[in-house]
């Protein structure tokens, strides 16, 4: 009887707690509105007109000639998907690693180890340059610096320091080109949110940490580390999806050559769609992009603990979490 | 260890918050930091960890002067004003952090952890993170953490703050046990009087930045060097009045708004003289004041205010424009808007210089 009993009463707070979450989502309404019919306009209405566009034979003629599934085979036994894969793998990982780890360091110069107002300004500006540059001019900047010539900056002064001779960078590191111009754009955003974090942290943590006999390394792996943990998983998960999806500058860099050198997936279907006019084929190899980018997303989520950082500024759930708390202090 | 703070200065933009500081702290001894808030304790005790380096003036520890001497190699212990437990640590692996910094065995960590966690009654908390456990805890957790790793050098900064009294009282007499025990320096900041006088063998108090004297507590309770001192040990505070300086022959007579008071030629003797008609500033405490028959010698006065403390009354006097405490006995009748004669135990009386503040009564 008694388990009955407790059945009906989970049953009834269960209808209330339904009730009461429509409630609060109604109350919530006239704020979500705006964002919600954005989010919409910008996101949910291209993606459908994306997949129905997949499901078409679409070309420079625009009709909507369905064709079910086909598209999405073809991307499967496309031969260049292959080397599209492996080079976004490539250029999401590596970039990623600048972006993040750079910026890390940088973060960790300027307001750990400088602490000075102005000469941590002075290098958060230089660094914000590339991204304050339209893409064009920043790209061009880039083109220029590697002229294959012997007038070119990077081969003109690798020639006098060093007197290597001329080489056309972008023929023979597309990629590496590529990961490097793409990762320095990152770090700014990286340096600017860890620099904010590592001065929001009260200073007797560093003072306590000292007197305990904690050296500067220590500090920052105990004690920095720990606290930028959120900051770090967000500006990963953040970069990965940004990168996953951006091409522009690889675009107009390399346009993804030579051959298929540099050739990354959002850039494939960029060309397959405007390049080729092969509009439904591009929208199908978009479509899998997003739907990895979604997969993507939530897996990070997942494993940083996405739960727990939502529940952090809940004060009363944050008691009595310990378990959870201690799997994320794991990373 | 003996720690040594000489001429310390130490400037934030043209604020001076540590002004000339003279400090020794005697091998074993436990010594309080007292003074009010702003006062620049914490700057002192961020000094002698080496968290702050001085502007100018020399920190010595056992006549070797450690002014460049990194923080993390002077063995102090610590206990912040603010705990500065790191919230992404376990109780046990916060205390365990100096320890495991300091590359000892891991079993070594585990005993010395357990060890100092039973004495400060924290062992059931050691797997919790501190965001999960009370600000009394907090604080003894984090006093476990200064202590574990036996520095030679142990700084409290307002340790005691956040616990009820009674767990206030009875932490007061575990430090002061274990800290015997260990026989470790230690100063303690403090900016409660009854903490510093009950725990401490000598008290340091500081206004302003500055040193204003250093004594035993019964020292600075009986002969306090100026009015600063006088107002801020003893509890409830010494009363004060201004009044008027008048010699006549070797008795002083005290002059007030609607009283005068004579002292006779063996309590006059201990103060310096002044010129008449000066103004000084009678001090007296009010466990020294009682209240009486109408009688020459006497301050009267209206009943403003009668607080129950317990064990005794306050009776808050009306004298003039100024107010005096006095305590009582449990079975004082008086009553709002009474009049009444306050007497007072005129060998216990101090009196001030109105301008410095300095005591007036000879040295030694
Ligand atoms: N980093 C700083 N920059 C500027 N001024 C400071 C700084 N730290 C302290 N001060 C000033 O120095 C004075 C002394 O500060 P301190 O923290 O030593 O006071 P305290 O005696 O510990 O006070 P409390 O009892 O409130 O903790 C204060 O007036 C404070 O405003
Ligand atoms: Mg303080």
């Amino acid at each position: 009887m008694p388990e009955l009993e407790a059945e009906i009463c989970e049953n009834v707070r269960a209808k209330k707690a339904s009730m009461e979450g429509l409630h609060k989502f109604l109350k919530a309404l006239p704020f979500l509105g705006p964002f919600l019919f954005l989010i919409i306009l910008f996101y949910l209405v291209p993606v459908t007109l994306t997949f129905i566009m997949s499901l078409t034979s679409m070309d420079y003629t625009l009709e909507w000639n369905f064709v079910g599934l086909e598209n999405f085979m073809r991307f499967f036994q496309d031969s260049s998907v292959k080397i599209v894969i492996f080079n976004t793998v490539k250029y999401v990982v590596f970039t990623l690693i600048i972006n993040v780890g750079f910026g890390f360091l940088l973060a960790i110069a300027t307001s750990y180890f400088i602490r000075n107002e102005n000469i941590m300004l002075l290098f958060q500006t230089i660094w914000m340059l590339p991204r304050m540059t339209p893409p064009v001019v920043y790209a061009l900047l880039w083109l220029w610096f590697l002229d294959p010539t012997e007038a070119g900056m990077l081969n003109s002064l690798l020639g006098k320091l060093f007197g290597l001779p001329a080489q056309n960078w972008i023929l023979n590191h597309p990629m590496k080109v590529v990961i490097i111009a793409n990762g320095l754009i990152g770090v700014s955003l990286a340096m600017v949110v860890f620099s904010a974090s590592i001065k929001s942290i009260p200073p007797d943590y560093f003072r306590a940490a000292s007197v305990d006999g904690a050296s500067d390394w220590d500090i920052i792996r105990y004690v920095i580390i720990p606290f930028l943990k959120w900051p770090i998983m967000f500006m990963t998960i953040w970069q990965t999806l940004s990168l996953i999806t951006s091409y522009e500058y690889i675009l107009l860099i390399t346009d993804g050559g030579p051959l298929n050198k540099s050739e990354v997936w959002s850039l494939f279907s960029y060309h397959k769609a405007f390049s080729n006019y092969e509009f439904g084929y591009g929208a199908a190899i978009s479509m899998v992009l997003v739907i990895l980018a979604v997969i993507i997303a939530i897996i990070m989520l997942k494993v940083f603990g996405y739960d727990a950082i939502m529940r952090r500024g809940n004060i009363d759930s944050t008691r009595g979490d310990a378990d959870d708390k201690r799997k994320n202090v794991a990373f | 260890m003996e720690v040594v703070m000489r001429d310390v200065v130490k400037r934030f933009g043209n604020f001076k918050a540590v002004d000339n500081l003279n400090l020794t702290i005697k091998d074993g001894e436990f010594m309080a930091l007292l003074g009010p808030s702003g006062c620049g304790k914490t700057t002192t005790l961020l000094i002698l960890a080496g968290l702050y380096k001085p502007d100018s003036g020399e920190i010595l520890f056992d006549d070797k002067i450690v002014n460049d001497v990194l923080p993390k190699d002077r063995n102090i212990g610590m206990c912040f004003q603010s705990y500065a437990l790191y919230p992404h640590m376990t109780v046990e692996e916060n205390i365990a952090f100096p320890l495991k910094l300091k590359k000892l065995p891991k079993k070594e960590i585990e005993k010395k952890v357990n060890e100092i966690a039973s004495k400060f009654h924290i062992e059931h908390l050691l797997k919790r993170f501190p965001g999960q456990i009370s600000g009394g805890q907090q604080q003894r957790v984090a006093l476990a953490r200064a202590l574990v790793k036996e520095p030679n050098l142990l700084l409290l900064d307002e340790p005691l703050s956040n616990l009820d009294a009674g767990l206030r009282i009875s932490m007061r007499a575990e430090i002061r046990r274990l800290q015997k025990e260990l026989g470790i320096t230690t100063v303690f900041v403090t900016h409660d009087q009854a903490e510093a006088m009950s725990m401490s063998d000598r008290i340091a108090v500081m206004n302003k930045g500055k040193l204003q004297d250093i004594g035993t507590p019964e020292d600075l309770y009986m002969r306090p060097k100026n009015k600063f001192i006088a107002g801020f040990i003893g509890n409830p505070p010494m009363n004060f009045l201004e009044v008027g300086y008048v010699l006549n022959g070797d008795e002083i007579m005290l002059k007030g708004e609607n009283f005068e008071l004579s002292l006779p030629r063996e309590i006059s003797m201990n103060f310096m003289k002044k010129q008449n008609n000066e103004r000084v500033i009678l001090g007296i405490r009010p466990e020294h004041l009682s209240i009486g028959i109408e009688a020459p010698n006497t301050i009267k006065g209206e009943i403003f205010v009668v607080e129950h403390l317990g064990r005794d009354k306050l009776v808050d006097v009306k004298v003039g424009n100024d107010r005096i405490k006095v305590l009582t006995g449990q079975n004082f009748e008086g009553k709002m808007g009474d009049i009444v004669n306050v007497h007072l135990d005129l060998k216990n009386i101090h009196l001030f210089d109105a301008d410095d503040g300095n005591s007036m009564k000879w040295a030694g």
